[in-house]
C-alpha cells in the first residue's frame, strides 16, 4: 500500500470544532421525543476492507445521522468495537460526536464485533485501565453544541459488553466479577458523572434466568442502570421485579416491518406500564443488512448521492415524522444547517495521539 | 514428614495378617478372609493409598488408616498442602484437618437411638473471612430398625454482605476491592425421614430452611420440601427424587428437581439404565436437562443388591444389631458395607456378631457383579451456560482368569477395566462459539478385591469461558494405587 499521510487516510477533521460550532445558531432543531435507536457505525459498505482508504466514508456516517436527527431520537446506542483501536473503533468517533453535539445522549457499548482482544484488554490489570482511560477521554470528553439553540450537548454514557453470555460463553456471576465491578471502578475513578449501563441478557427465558443471576451476584452494586433486552412481552413482569435500579431497555422490537407499528405504540406502552423503573428504551434497529425483520430503513449504494436510505418500516417512519413535525409545528432547523461538514466530527490528531500513547497503540497496519 | 510415613507404613504393611482361605482366585492368587474381627495387636494396617500426577503437589495423596487393638481405627490423610488425622471407634468419630491455616474439626456419636454428627470449619486467618465458622451438623434419630427421623443444621458465622464498593478506597490504593463472597448458605434446618421395607423399598422425605446471602449482600430464604425413593423387584430397579424450592425476599422464585431412574436386567447378564433429571424454573424454563441410557454386560450373572443373597444377610445383621443398641442403617455399596463391617468389628459385642460379619462379606464376595463391556450416552443441556454436551462412556474388561470381554463364567473376578469417556460439548456464543471435546481414560488394574491400580488420564478440553480467561488447557494424568483389608 503507498505511504499516504494519515490525515488524508482518515479524513481527520481540519477545522477547529468548537470554533466551527460557535459561529451557528438560529431556527430550533427537531425536538428530541422519539426515544432510543441503535445504530451499526457503519464506516464502509464492504466491511472487510481493513485499512483501505478512506476508512471511514462521511457519506455513510453523515446518511444515518441525518436519519436519526430527523426521526427526533432522543438517544442512540452504538457498539464501539475494541479490536485494538482498529478502524471499527475510530469509526464510532464520529457517530458519538455527531450524535452529542445534536443533543442526543448516547450509550457506547465497550466491546467488539469479533475476536477476544477486548475481553483479553480489559481482563489484564496491566492494561485494563489505559484502554477504560482511553475510552472515556475520546468518546466522553466535551462536545460542543451544534446549535446555540440546542439546550445542551448529548450525555455520553457506557455499557460495559453486550450480552456476554450469549456473544462470550462467560457466566453472570464471572461477568459481575471480572468485567462490571473493575470497569465501574476505573471509568469512576477518570469521571465520577460517567453513566455505567449493566450489559443486558439476551431477551428469552434464559436470559431472564442470566440476568436473575447477574443481580444476585451484585450487577446493582456496579452499574447505574441496569438493562434488559425485551424482544417478547412474556418476562416483563418478572424482569421489572428483578431490579430496584432505573432500567434501560437498550434492545427492543419486532421481527417484521409490518409489525414495527403496533410494537412501539402497544407494546413499548406495556413495557412502560408494567415496569415503572424503565426510564429508556431504546428500538432495534435503525439499519443492519437483513432485510424485513428490524431495522427501520435500508441503505443502498448510490452512484449520484453515494449512499441513499430506503425506508423500509414506512408506518412506523410516518408516525415519527408525525409526532416530529407536531411537536415542532412544522418548522425546525435542517440537519445539513447544524451539521455541515461531519468531518467536524471525525478523529482528530488528538485522538490519534491518546492512543499512540498507551501500550497497545495503534494498530500496526495504520500508516505512519 | 511424608517420606518418614511411607516409611512405618510400608514396615506396618508387611505385618503378618492372620487370616482363613476365602474362595475367590485373583492374579496375587487366592485371597484370604480378611480377619475383620479379629483384634489387632497392636495394630494392623487396613488402608493404604498413594496417588501423584505429574501437574501438581494437589494431584499427591497418602492415607493410611490402622485398626488399634480391638476398639478402634486410626488413620491421617495428606492430600497437596492439606493434612489430617480421625479416630474412629463404634460410637465415636473424631477428625481434624488443616490446609494452608484453614483448620477443620469433627466429630461424631452413634448412640443406641441418636446418631449426630458435627463438622466445623475455621476459615483461614487472612482471608477476608477471617476467623469465622462454618458449623454442619447432622442427626438422626431411630424409632424402629426400618425409620429414621432426620435432621440438618448449618450456621455460617461470617456476616459480611457484598455492597456498594468505596471508590474512594480505589481511587487511593488503585486495587479493586476482593469481590463479595459468593452466594452462600448462612443458615439451614431441616426435618426428614427414612424408611427402609426390607431391601425392596427405601423412601425418604426432607423439609428445610436456608437463609442464604447472596453475593450482592442482600438475603434470600429458601424454603425446600422434597423426597425420593429406590424400589427394587428381581429384574427391575426404580429410583427417583423431587424437590420444590421456594426462594423468598428479592429474587423470589420457585425452582424444582426431578430425577428418576430405571435399571432393568435383561437376558441374565445384560441390564439396561435410562436416567433423566431436570431443573426448571416454573413459568420460566427448564435450565437443566440431562438423559441417560446405557447398557451393561456382564461376565457372572448380574444381581441388583438389593436382590440378592448378600441384602438379606445384610437385613439380617442390621436387625440384629439395632437391637443390640448399634444404630445401623442399611447400606448397599462396597464402601459403606465395608464401613459397616469395620464398625461392628470393633463393637463390643464382636465375637458374638463374627460369623454374621463373615457371612456377609462372603456374600457380597460370592455375589460380586463383573462388568465387561458397556456403553452409556449422556446428553445434558445447560441453558444458564449455553451448552449441549454429549458424553460417550465406554469400557471394556478382563477379567481374571483372563477371558474374552464378551464371554461369561460364575467364577470369574474383575482384572482388568479400560474405560474412555468422551464429552462433546457445543456452544452457541457467538465469538467463542464451537465445540469443545474432552476426553477421560482410565485403566484400573484389580490384582484383588483389596489392591487396586489405577492410571487416569483427562483433558478436559477449552470452554469459551477459558478462551476468554485464557486459562490453559486442563491435561492431568494421576496414578493410584489402593490397598482396602477386607474390600
Amino acid at each position: 500500500m503507498s505511504r499516504l499521510h494519515r490525515r488524508e487516510f482518515l479524513g481527520l477533521g481540519l477545522t477547529s470544532l468548537a470554533g466551527a460550532l460557535a459561529r451557528r445558531g438560529g431556527r430550533s432543531p427537531v425536538p428530541r421525543i422519539n426515544g432510543g435507536i441503535n445504530i451499526a457505525p457503519l464506516r464502509r459498505f464492504d466491511l472487510d476492507a481493513g485499512f483501505t482508504p478512506p476508512i471511514i466514508v462521511p457519506r455513510l456516517v453523515d446518511l444515518q445521522m441525518k436519519l436519526i436527527y430527523e426521526l427526533g431520537f432522543e438517544q442512540m446506542r452504538v457498539t464501539i468495537s475494541f479490536a485494538c483501536f482498529g478502524p471499527n473503533f475510530l469509526a464510532a468517533i464520529p457517530y458519538v460526536r455527531a450524535a452529542r453535539a445534536l443533543g442526543i445522549d448516547v450509550v457506547g457499548i465497550i466491546d467488539q464485533f469479533s475476536g477476544l482482544d477486548l475481553v483479553h484488554a480489559i481482563l489484564d490489570p496491566a492494561t485494563r485501565d489505559e484502554v477504560y482511560e482511553t475510552y472515556a477521554t475520546i468518546f466522553g470528553n466535551f462536545v460542543p453544541k451544534a446549535s446555540a439553540e440546542i439546550v445542551r450537548p448529548g450525555r455520553f454514557a457506557v455499557q460495559i459488553l453486550n450480552e456476554p453470555s450469549f456473544f462470550y460463553g462467560i457466566s453472570p456471576e464471572a461477568y459481575v466479577r471480572d468485567f462490571l465491578r473493575p470497569a465501574y471502578l476505573h471509568l469512576k475513578e477518570d469521571d465520577p458523572s460517567i453513566q455505567i449501563v449493566a450489559a443486558a441478557p439476551v431477551s428469552s427465558a434464559e436470559g431472564f434466568l442470566r440476568a436473575q443471576r447477574m443481580i444476585e451476584a451484585g450487577s446493582e452494586n456496579f452499574c447505574d442502570r441496569v438493562a434488559f433486552h425485551v424482544y417478547s412481552t412474556r418476562f416483563v413482569e418478572r424482569l421489572s421485579a428483578l431490579t430496584q435500579k432505573p432500567v434501560w431497555i437498550t434492545e427492543s422490537g419486532a421481527e417484521g416491518s409490518a409489525q414495527h407499528l403496533d410494537w412501539f405504540t402497544s407494546t413499548f406502552e406495556e413495557i412502560r406500564n408494567g415496569f415503572p423503573l424503565v426510564e429508556r428504551i431504546y428500538w432495534f434497529d435503525l439499519f443492519d443488512f437483513q432485510p424485513n425483520r428490524f431495522r427501520l430503513f435500508d441503505i443502498v449504494a448510490d452512484p449520484q448521492e453515494g449512499f441513499r436510505a430506503v425506508e423500509e418500516s414506512v408506518d412506523l417512519i410516518s408516525l415519527l415524522r408525525n409526532r416530529v413535525v407536531e411537536a415542532s409545528a412544522g418548522t425546525h432547523a435542517s440537519y445539513e444547517e447544524l451539521v455541515p461538514d461531519i468531518m467536524l466530527y471525525f478523529p482528530t490528531e488528538e485522538d490519534l495521539r491518546i492512543i499512540e500513547s498507551t501500550s497497545i497503540g495503534l494498530p500496526e497496519e495504520f500508516p505512519r | 514428614m511424608i517420606r518418614r510415613g511411607f516409611v512405618l507404613t510400608l514396615l506396618l504393611c508387611a505385618a503378618p495378617i492372620k487370616a482363613q482361605d476365602a474362595d475367590a482366585d485373583y492374579p496375587l492368587g487366592k485371597l484370604r478372609l480378611p480377619p475383620v474381627t479379629e483384634p489387632a495387636e497392636p495394630i494392623r494396617l487396613v488402608d493404604l493409598s498413594f496417588g501423584g500426577g505429574k501437574e501438581g503437589l494437589s494431584d499427591w495423596s497418602f492415607r493410611p488408616r490402622w485398626k488399634l487393638g480391638a476398639k478402634a481405627f486410626l488413620g491421617a490423610a495428606v492430600r497437596g498442602k492439606q493434612q489430617g488425622v480421625f479416630l474412629e471407634t463404634q460410637r465415636l468419630e473424631l477428625r481434624m484437618s488443616q490446609e494452608e491455616g484453614s483448620w477443620a474439626f469433627g466429630g461424631g456419636y452413634r448412640g443406641s437411638f441418636l446418631r449426630v454428627t458435627v463438622d466445623a470449619e475455621r476459615r483461614r486467618s487472612d482471608s477476608r473471612l477471617d476467623d469465622t465458622w462454618i458449623v454442619n451438623g447432622v442427626g438422626s434419630l431411630r424409632l424402629s430398625s426400618d425409620w429414621e427421623l432426620l435432621f440438618g443444621y448449618r450456621h455460617d458465622t461470617d456476616d459480611s454482605r457484598g455492597a456498594q464498593p468505596s471508590l474512594q478506597d480505589f481511587v487511593e490504593t488503585s486495587r479493586l476491592p476482593s469481590p463479595s463472597p459468593a452466594t452462600r448458605i448462612i443458615r439451614f434446618g431441616s426435618a426428614g425421614f427414612l424408611f427402609q421395607h426390607n431391601n425392596d423399598l427405601e423412601l425418604n422425605g426432607e423439609a428445610s430452611v436456608s437463609r442464604m446471602r447472596s453475593e450482592a449482600g442482600f438475603d434470600l430464604t429458601r424454603a425446600r420440601a422434597g423426597g425420593g425413593g429406590i424400589w427394587n423387584h428381581s429384574d427391575l430397579e426404580i429410583d427417583a427424587r423431587a424437590f420444590i424450592d421456594r426462594i423468598t425476599g428479592r429474587l423470589s422464585r420457585s425452582e424444582a428437581l426431578v430425577e428418576l431412574g430405571l435399571a432393568f436386567r435383561f437376558a441374565a447378564y445384560f441390564v439396561a439404565t435410562a436416567r433423566t433429571r431436570q431443573e426448571w424454573q416454573p413459568g420460566v424454563e427448564r435450565f437443566l436437562r440431562e438423559y441417560r441410557g446405557g447398557v451393561t454386560f456382564f461376565g457372572r450373572r448380574f444381581r441388583f443388591a438389593r436382590s440378592s443373597e448378600f441384602a438379606e444377610e445384610l437385613l439380617r445383621i442390621t436387625r440384629r444389631v439395632n437391637e443390640l443398641g448399634y444404630n445401623e442403617r442399611r447400606v448397599y455399596d462396597v464402601a459403606a458395607l465395608r464401613s459397616l463391617r469395620e464398625r461392628l468389628s470393633i463393637s463390643s459385642h464382636r465375637e458374638e456378631l463374627a460369623r454374621d460379619i463373615e457371612a456377609l462379606y462372603r456374600a457380597q464376595v460370592r455375589e460380586r457383579n463383573v462388568p465387561q463391556l458397556g456403553f452409556e450416552l449422556i446428553v445434558t443441556v445447560d441453558e444458564l451456560v449455553g451448552s449441549q454436551t454429549d458424553s460417550y462412556r465406554m469400557f471394556v474388561g478382563v477379567p481374571w482368569r483372563m477371558a474374552w470381554p464378551f464371554t461369561r463364567g460364575e467364577s470369574r473376578v474383575e482384572f482388568i477395566r479400560l474405560e474412555w469417556t468422551w464429552h462433546e460439548r457445543r456452544f452457541p456464543s457467538v465469538i467463542v462459539g464451537g465445540k469443545s471435546r474432552a476426553h477421560e481414560v482410565s485403566l484400573s488394574i484389580e490384582l484383588n478385591r483389596e489392591h487396586l491400580l489405577q492410571l487416569r488420564w483427562a483433558d478436559a478440553g477449552q470452554t469459551p469461558e477459558q478462551l476468554v480467561y485464557l486459562s490453559s488447557r486442563d491435561q492431568r494424568f494421576t496414578v493410584d494405587y489402593v490397598y482396602a483389608l477386607g474390600r
